[in-house]
C-alpha cells in the first residue's frame, strides 16, 4: 500500500486550471519533493491532499483511503505561510491545535513540552507567540504539525527563516520522523534541501506533470553531459565558448552543459588551458537546480511557440 | 459535522476570550460607565442649582411680585430700579436676569425676562414656569375668585390605569413594561452589533495571520465558523450574566446614595416653586415574567448567530481591516433600521406597521421581543415571526459557511458582492 496516491486530480477556478491530470504516488517511509515554479499549482495539490479544497474530479488516496475530514488527522501540515495567534502562549497554541487533531488536553501539553524540548525550547513554553523571532515561532509550527504523530507530513518550505544550525536540527529531526516510518511530502525552492533530503521528486508546472521518479534515477536520464570546471585567473574564455550552456560561474569555477558531442569538452579545456591555470575538469550529472530550470523553459517557450502556431 | 471539533473550538474561543485582559475591563468598566452616564447628569443638575440665580422682578403694579418672592425668594426679588439700572446690574452680573411685568396682566401685553444669554434651559424654564403660574393665579384673583377656589384648581388629579386580562382587573404596568421593551430591544441590538462585530474581527484575524490554513487542514470550514460563532456567544452571555450581576449590585449600593442626594435636594427647593409641576409618576418596577426571559434569550441567541454568520461572511471576504467598512454596510442597515421605529412600535405596538416590521426576520430580534413585552402578541404573529426566523437563521448560516469556505483562502483582494454570490454556489 502507497502512503499516498494521487489518480488524474483536476481542479479549476473559473477559467484558470489549477491542476490538470496530476497523477504520482509516493511510497511509505520516503522524503517525496514536491517540486514547481511559483504559481505552478503546488498548494491547490497541497490543500486538496490536506481536504483543505474538493478536487473537480480525480481522486485522492491517504493510505489507501479516500480522504475525508476523519482522514484529516492523519496529515500533519506546516504551510508556507505561518500561522499562529499571538497573543496566545505557546503552550496554548500547541494545545489548541494538538486538540484539534484529536488529542486529549493532557497528551497534547505533554507531548508538547517533550517536543519543545526535543528542539531546545524548553523556556519557551510560556512566552507569547508575538515575543518570538521568526525562527522561534517557526519552531512552535513545526510541533503543532507533528503532534498528533501523522503518518504523513506535508512540509511547505520548513526551514525558511531558521538559521544554519537550526536548519540543521530540523533536518535531522526530519529524518528521524522518516525512520520511525512518516512519510514526508517536502516543498521548498531550495534544491541544495531536495538533493540533501528528498528520495523522490515531481516537478510541476501550471497544473501539470513536468517529470517524476527517484532523484537518482532523474538525474541519470540527463546523462553526465555537464561539466565542472575550476581554474585560477580570468574567465573571459568562458564567452568565447560557442554552442554551450553556461549554468553558474563564479569566481574560479564554472558549471557548464555541453549540448553534443565530446569534442565540445575538449575545446573547452584546450581554451580554458591557454588562458587561465585549470585545477579541476570534471564531468557530472547536473544539478536539480539545473534539471528545474531547463525543464521549466522548455515547456514554457514550448507553449509559446505552440500558441504561435510556429510548431 | 465533527461535535468534538466544534467543541474544541468552542471553548477556545470561549476561554481565551473570558481570560482576556479585554474581557474583565469590558465586564467591569461597562457597568461602570453606565452609572457615571446616570448619575453624574443628576448630580450636575444638583449642583447647578446650588449656584442660585436671582432674578430681580420690576413690578410696578406689584401683580405678581409678591406671590414670586413669596414662592422662592432665594432666585426672585422686588425691585423699583430703572431699567437702566437693572441692565448695568445684569452686564457686570451682580443679578443674572430681571423680569419686568406688563401694567396690566389680563390681556396680551408680554411679561419680559431678560439676561445676557446662556443662563441654561432649565434656569429659563424655572422662571417660566413661576412667572406662568403666577399670572394664571393672579388673572383668577383679579377675577374674584377666592384663595380656596384657587387652591382647588392647583390640587393634584389622581388617576391610574388598569388591566383587564383573563386574571380579572389587575395593575397595568404597561407604561413600565414599554420602557422594559425598549431596554430589551436595544440590549439586543447592541449585543448582535457588538458580538457580531468579534465574530468578524476574529474571522479576519486568522485569516491575515494565516492561522486559518492550519485550522481547516483539521476541521471543516463550517464547524471553525459555527464553533467561533458559538464560543463568541458564550462568551457574550457569560458577560451579559455579569453585566446584570454588576448592576444590580452597584444600584444596590449607589441606590441609597443617589436617595439621599435626591432627598435633600427635594428640601432645598422645598419652598420654591412647585405649583406648575404634578408629581412624579408612580413608576414601579413591573415583574418581569419568565416568558419575556425565555423569549428574550431566544431572541438574542438566533438574532445573534443569524447576523454574526453575515459578518462571519463579510470577513472572509475582506482582506484587510478596512475592507469590512465597506462590506459590512448590507448587514449593519437592517440592524439600524429596527432602531429608527422602535418609538412608534412602543407608542403603538399592535399597529400595522408594528406587526408588518416585526415579522421580517432580520428585525424580528429587535422588535419582536419590544412588542411581547409592551402588548400581548397574538399566537399566530410569535409562532409565524418564529418560523420566518429560525428559516432565515438556517439559511444565513448555510449561507455564510459557503462564502466563508471560499473567502477564508481567497487572499490577495477584497471579494466583491459578485464573488461571494459566485463562492456560495461554487461547488
Amino acid at each position: 500500500m502507497k502512503a499516498l496516491e494521487i489518480k488524474h486530480l483536476r481542479k479549476h477556478y473559473g477559467s484558470f486550471v489549477a491542476t490538470d491530470d496530476v497523477s504520482f504516488e509516493v511510497d511509505k517511509g520516503r522524503i517525496f519533493g514536491l517540486l514547481g515554479p511559483n504559481g505552478a499549482g503546488k498548494t491547490t495539490l497541497i490543500r486538496m491532499i490536506t481536504n483543505i479544497l474538493i478536487p473537480d474530479s480525480g481522486e485522492i488516496l491517504l493510505l489507501g483511503e479516500n480522504v475525508s475530514s476523519s482522514q484529516q488527522s492523519k496529515i500533519g501540515y506546516l504551510p508556507e505561510e505561518r500561522g499562529l495567534y499571538k497573543r496566545l502562549k505557546v503552550i496554548e497554541q500547541i494545545r489548541y491545535f494538538g486538540e484539534l487533531k484529536g488529542l486529549s488536553t493532557r497528551e497534547a501539553i505533554s507531548r508538547g513540552r517533550a517536543w519543545l524540548k526535543r528542539l531546545n525550547a524548553e523556556d519557551w513554553e510560556n512566552k507569547k507567540v508575538q515575543e518570538l523571532s521568526k525562527g522561534m515561532s517557526q519552531k512552535v509550527q513545526f510541533i503543532a504539525t507533528v503532534l498528533h504523530h501523522p503518518p504523513l507530513l506535508i512540509l511547505d518550505e520548513p526551514f525558511s527563516g531558521l538559521d544554519p544550525v537550526n536548519a540543521e536540527l530540523m533536518i535531522n529531526v526530519i529524518r528521524e520522523l522518516q525512520q520511525t516510518g512518516v512519510t514526508v511530502i517536502l516543498s521548498t525552492h531550495v534544491m541544495e534541501q531536495v538533493e540533501k533530503l528528498c528520495d523522490d521528486i515531481v516537478l510541476i508546472n501550471k497544473g501539470r506533470i513536468l517529470l517524476s521518479g527517484s532523484v537518482r534515477e532523474v538525474k541519470s536520464r540527463y546523462g553526465r553531459d555537464t561539466v565542472v570546471l575550476e581554474f585560477d585567473g580570468s574567465d573571459a574564455f568562458l564567452d568565447e565558448l560557442s554552442d554551450v550552456r553556461i549554468l553558474s560561474r563564479s569566481a574560479g569555477r564554472a558549471e557548464i552543459r555541453l549540448s553534443g558531442d565530446k569534442d565540445q569538452a575538449n575545446a573547452i579545456i584546450q581554451k580554458a588551458m591557454q588562458h587561465t591555470q585549470l585545477i579541476r575538469f570534471e564531468f557530472v550529472e547536473p544539478s536539480l537546480h539545473e534539471i528545474f530550470i531547463s525543464e521549466v523553459n522548455a515547456q514554457n517557450a514550448g507553449e509559446k511557440g505552440g500558441d504561435n502556431g510556429s510548431h | 459535522m465533527d461535535l468534538t471539533k466544534v467543541g474544541v473550538i468552542i471553548r477556545h474561543e470561549f476561554l481565551t476570550r473570558i481570560r482576556s485582559k479585554a474581557f474583565l475591563i469590558a465586564t467591569l468598566l461597562a457597568p461602570v460607565g453606565m452609572l457615571v452616564l446616570i448619575v453624574v447628569p443628576i448630580i450636575s443638575t444638583m449642583l447647578t442649582e446650588e449656584t442660585a440665580k436671582t432674578v430681580a422682578v420690576r413690578d410696578p403694579q406689584h401683580h405678581i411680585d409678591q406671590l414670586l418672592v413669596k414662592n422662592d425668594s432665594a432666585m426672585f426679588f422686588s425691585t423699583m430700579l430703572s431699567v437702566d439700572s437693572l441692565k448695568s446690574l445684569v452686564k457686570n452680573k451682580t443679578i443674572a436676569a430681571y423680569v419686568v411685568v406688563p401694567e396690566r396682566v389680563d390681556g396680551s401685553d408680554t411679561t419680559t425676562l431678560y439676561s445676557s444669554g446662556g443662563g441654561g434651559l432649565m434656569f429659563y424654564g424655572k422662571v417660566e414656569d413661576a412667572v406662568k403660574a403666577a399670572v394664571r393665579r393672579q388673572r383668577l384673583y383679579d377675577r374674584g375668585a377666592d384663595t380656596s377656589m384657587i387652591s382647588v384648581l392647583n390640587q393634584e388629579v389622581s388617576y391610574t390605569t388598569k388591566k383587564v386580562s383573563d386574571k380579572g382587573v389587575e395593575k397595568d404596568s404597561g407604561e413600565a413594561l414599554a420602557v422594559v421593551g425598549y431596554i430589551l430591544g436595544f440590549m439586543i441590538y447592541m449585543m448582535m452589533f457588538i458580538y457580531g462585530g468579534v465574530v468578524m474581527r476574529a474571522v479576519l484575524e486568522e485569516k491575515t495571520n494565516r492561522i486559518v490554513e492550519i485550522i481547516a487542514s483539521s476541521a471543516k470550514p463550517f464547524e471553525i465558523m459555527l464553533g467561533k460563532i458559538a464560543g463568541v456567544g458564550a462568551m457574550g452571555l457569560v458577560q451579559i450574566v455579569l453585566w446584570i450581576g454588576l448592576s444590580m449590585m452597584m444600584t444596590t449600593f449607589a441606590a441609597p446614595l443617589l436617595r439621599d442626594l435626591m432627598h435633600a435636594n427635594a428640601q432645598a427647593t422645598a419652598h420654591g416653586v412647585q405649583a406648575a409641576q404634578g408629581g412624579m409618576p408612580d413608576f414601579a418596577i413591573p415583574s418581569i415574567s419568565p416568558w419575556i426571559i425565555i423569549m428574550f434569550v431566544f431572541y438574542f441567541l438566533s438574532g445573534y448567530f443569524l447576523y454574526a454568520s453575515l459578518f462571519a461572511a463579510v470577513a472572509a471576504g475582506a482582506d484587510q481591516e478596512q475592507d469590512m467598512q465597506s462590506l459590512q454596510l448590507p448587514i449593519t442597515l437592517p440592524l439600524i433600521i429596527p432602531m429608527l421605529f422602535i418609538g412608534n412600535i412602543i407608542s403603538n405596538p399592535d399597529g400595522t406597521m408594528a406587526v408588518v416590521l416585526s415579522m421580517i426576520p432580520l428585525f424580528t430580534p429587535v422588535l419582536m421581543i419590544v412588542r411581547i413585552a409592551a402588548t400581548q402578541v397574538p399566537l399566530w404573529q410569535i409562532v409565524g415571526s418564529t418560523v420566518l426566523l429560525v428559516a432565515t437563521f438556517l439559511g444565513a448560516v448555510w449561507a455564510a459557511g459557503r462564502i466563508y469556505r471560499v473567502g477564508i483562502l481567497s487572499y490577495g483582494k477584497k471579494a466583491s458582492y459578485g464573488d461571494m454570490l459566485r463562492w456560495l454556489f461554487r461547488a
